[in-house]
């Protein structure tokens, strides 16, 4: 349920500078708000890092242990889970390139090291916070997957280019049982 | 230049092919979005759909085509046709036809792809109007900041979809023999449009010089390169059109990056550099 206080602000904020600068001004300011929590988070963990190091024999936890231990509703947790499973499959972010522009895209600090396993933190941090239907449309659309394959493009457009211009069963059906099943046949032949 | 709160609407052109249009599109329209924070519609106006398969990526793109979505074949025809769910032709609702959220230009970035089968579309169906995309962009996306369509080298149907939509046309060229011999024609067809439109106000903004081997050799690229530069910039002031001073280097990063590869991107990333120049030049970035 949306705040009438806060509507009613925001209906005044558009009266004055238009629907189109507060929308802008909205999401410059989001984009600085993740990078600063993004920074703060980056801040606490080295603090952390120099308060205390990681033992020779503590193993890095891969992504799907390090979702398994966040505390989420069900849904989130779910895809979360998913999107995990991809990272460690290298169905999703599957070279530090792809992080980088992951990264970029969502206007957050690239991980200094190279390293896809150190960038788990990072990025999970941050794709936790984002909204579930996005969540769903990084899983759904195979976004940051890796480069592109011309293959299954071209496949794609193959098969469009086969089954496009064939009529329905029921169609064929109709045509052979009418007058033109004659006309058709001539011009298949041709 | 227009006020900053309308969107600026631009065509990436030239009648010669292989100059580097879809890559520069590509290139300006994830500058805009995820540099300068701007709202923008990418507009595919070819066939071969490059543009949107750069845009979306494979599986996206792989997904529209399997799932037969709607595209800019369908805007131009103005209805979904009936499918495998639907026995009839349907209203076109534009939200089907535009696709949000891609991992080139995050949310700021929208599409509206293109379908190789557009020209067979186009040149069937009678009565085309070359101002349908002019008319669709009034009446849907006075909200974007920006507008970049990518139109099919040669002269046809689609550029003047193009011209009638836009404000401004951006003329890529190769610093190479043959650069300059799309000039001549696409003054020509402007002018033609000017005439036959004269409300409508529309200017080249300018020429950006793609694949400069500059970065490659000690001697401003060698003669050859040299011959074509001075050509470029001889026919480019005899239509009065300016000249960007950066230029798009030659990289085989480009290539990856239209991949969806962004690792070791070498001198790729040095578009900047002319985006930069580009949008300091429309007025929607600041100067510095």
């Amino acid at each position: 349920m949306p705040d009438p206080k806060l509507q009613a602000e925001l209906r005044s904020m558009i009266n004055q500078y238009g629907f189109k600068q507060v929308d802008r001004s909205l999401r410059q300011l989001r984009l600085s708000i993740s990078k600063l929590e993004a920074s703060k988070r980056q801040k606490a963990s080295s603090d952390a890092g120099m308060r205390k190091k990681p033992s020779k024999n503590q193993t890095k936890v891969n992504a799907q242990e390090y979702v398994a231990k966040m505390e989420l509703p069900a849904e989130k947790k779910s895809v979360m889970t998913e999107l995990a499973r991809r990272f460690q499959e290298k169905a999703f972010l599957p070279a530090f390139g792809d992080i980088r522009n992951f990264c970029q895209v969502y206007g957050i600090d690239e991980p200094a090291s190279k390293s896809r396993a150190n960038a788990i933190p990072r990025v999970f941090k941050f794709i936790v916070a984002m909204e579930t239907n996005e969540l769903q449309s990084i899983l759904n659309n195979g976004m940051f997957s890796g480069p592109s394959r011309l293959g299954p493009i071209a496949d794609a457009i193959r098969h469009y280019g086969r089954s496009a211009p064939q009529a329905p069963a029921n169609a064929r059906d109709f045509f052979r049982s009418s007058s033109e099943v004659g006309s058709l046949a001539s011009e298949k032949r041709t | 230049m227009a006020s900053k709160r309308d969107p600026i609407c631009i065509s990436v052109i030239n009648m010669k092919g292989g100059v580097g249009k879809t890559t520069i599109a590509a290139l300006l329209v994830r500058y805009a979005s995820l540099n300068l924070n701007r709202t923008v519609l990418a507009i595919d106006l070819d066939p071969q759909a490059n543009l949107s398969q750069v845009l979306m990526g494979e599986h996206r793109y792989r997904k529209f085509i399997n799932d037969m979505s709607p595209s800019i074949v369908e805007i131009f025809n103005g209805y979904n046709p009936p499918t495998g769910t639907k026995g009839s032709s349907s209203p076109l609702d534009i939200g089907d036809v535009v696709v949000s959220r891609t991992s080139w230009g995050g949310e700021n970035l929208q599409i509206i792809p293109s379908r190789f089968d557009f020209s067979d579309n186009l040149i069937s169906s009678i009565g085309t109007s070359p101002r349908v995309l002019a008319n669709l962009i009034a009446s849907n996306f006075q909200d974007k900041d920006l507008i970049i369509i990518d139109c099919a080298p040669t002269e046809s149907i689609f550029t003047r979809v193009a011209y009638h939509a836009s404000r401004y046309i951006l003329v890529p060229v190769k610093p190479e023999y043959f650069a300059t011999i799309g000039f001549p024609l696409l003054n020509d067809s402007l002018t033609a449009f000017r005439g036959a439109n004269r409300g409508h106000l529309i200017d080249v903004i300018g020429v950006v010089i793609n694949n400069s081997s500059y970065h490659y050799s000690g001697n401003q690229g060698g003669p050859e390169r040299q011959k074509a530069m001075r050509e470029i910039n001889t026919e480019a002031r005899k239509n009065g059109w300016h000249v960007f001073k950066k230029q798009i280097p030659l990289s085989r990063g480009f290539p990856k990056m239209m991949r969806g590869d962004f690792s070791h991107l070498g001198d790729a990333p040095q578009y900047r550099n002319f985006a930069s120049e580009f949008f300091k030049r429309l007025g929607l970035e600041e100067e510095s």
